[in-house]
């Protein structure tokens, strides 16, 4: 089924360009950059879910046949970059890429340059914060809670 | 030696004795793990690189890189990081000249927008205008004669440089 799917997709987009980008690479950096801007890395992010593009790379990291699966190793590695973090991270932690002769390091690469799509909210801890009164020094609830570090600034505590 | 089969039947990777000048070792890599079929399957992506503009010599090869040509004479793939192709252009004794007054021999580099060396390549000539025609190997791809900005390289930040 998997397979079925994946030549399926295989047939509909085009490959020149994340093939000319594999074959004349000479540093992950420069793979990276361009498959990021390759149309059919985007194809594939929007294309299929995380689960199925995580299944994808898996197999053509512990089973390359090909230079073909190469490719398709990367384009599947990169577009999950596309995807959301939350998702991806956790499992693509776990995969030994080193199938993949630059796998690894566009991992961290990736891992370094990606941005979070949740964020948190953080409950400040003292009424002063959310007064809006200006904060000054003689403002004994703040003042508490301000600290001069060691360059100079002033940092909440 | 060399050429005994891993378990997987392909014919594992393998690194020769390469030092600069001063002799410090130089990080290398041969890949053997693909056939040249495979890579020349690839190499179809290429062709939109023509001429009169660029011209292709002879088929792909994994075994040897861009940097490999430039300063080890096709013996294998030398490391790729700014650390080892700076260290080598250093103990060779190149030194950087302008694009204006680069000549056959000359060594170019391609540096990306955060300065990490993609490819290198021999200048071979000067044509009209002062543009400078490159003998390159693109990656695991064939060796190409080529307008120093027709490449799959970045051309905007290219430098030059020439033994003392």
């Amino acid at each position: 089924m998997r397979q079925e799917k994946q030549l399926d997709l295989l047939d509909t987009i085009d490959l020149t360009k994340a093939n000319e980008a594999v074959l004349v690479a000479n540093t992950p950096s420069f793979l990276l950059d361009r498959l990021r801007k390759d149309a059919a890395v985007d194809y594939v992010s929007k294309s299929l879910k995380t689960p199925e593009i995580l299944e994808n790379l898996l197999f053509s990291v512990t089973r390359p046949i090909n230079v073909r699966d190469v490719v398709w190793g990367y384009i599947n590695l990169v577009a999950l970059g596309m995807k959301d973090p939350n998702e991806v991270w956790p499992e693509l932690n776990k995969l030994d890429l080193s199938g993949l002769e630059w796998g690894n390091q566009i991992r961290a690469q990736m891992k370094a340059e990606a941005v979070p799509t949740s964020s948190i909210d953080v409950k400040p801890r003292f009424g002063a914060m959310v007064s809006p009164a200006p904060a000054e020094a003689g403002n004994s609830s703040l003042s508490e809670t301000l600290q001069p570090n060691p360059d100079g600034r002033t940092i909440f505590t | 030696m060399s050429s005994i089969l891993s378990p997987s039947g392909l014919r594992p990777d393998s690194k020769i004795e390469l030092r600069t000048r001063a002799n410090t070792p130089i990080d290398n890599l041969q890949a053997w793990q693909y056939s040249s079929f495979e890579w020349a399957q690839l190499g179809e992506s290429l062709k939109r690189f023509k001429e009169p503009y660029a011209k292709a010599l002879g088929s792909p090869s994994p075994v040897y890189n861009c940097h490999g040509l430039t300063f080890a004479s096709r013996r294998t793939a030398v490391d790729s990081s700014n650390e080892t192709v700076f260290r080598v252009l250093k103990e060779d004794d190149y030194e950087e000249v302008p694009q204006s007054d680069a000549r056959p021999g000359d060594v170019i580099l391609y540096l990306d927008a955060v300065g990490q060396a993609q490819h290198s390549g021999i200048v071979v000539d000067i044509i009209e205008r002062g543009v400078p025609k490159v003998w390159s190997k693109w990656g695991k791809g064939q060796e190409f004669i080529h307008h120093f900005w027709h490449c799959p390289f970045d051309p905007q930040y290219t430098k030059y440089y020439r033994l003392k």
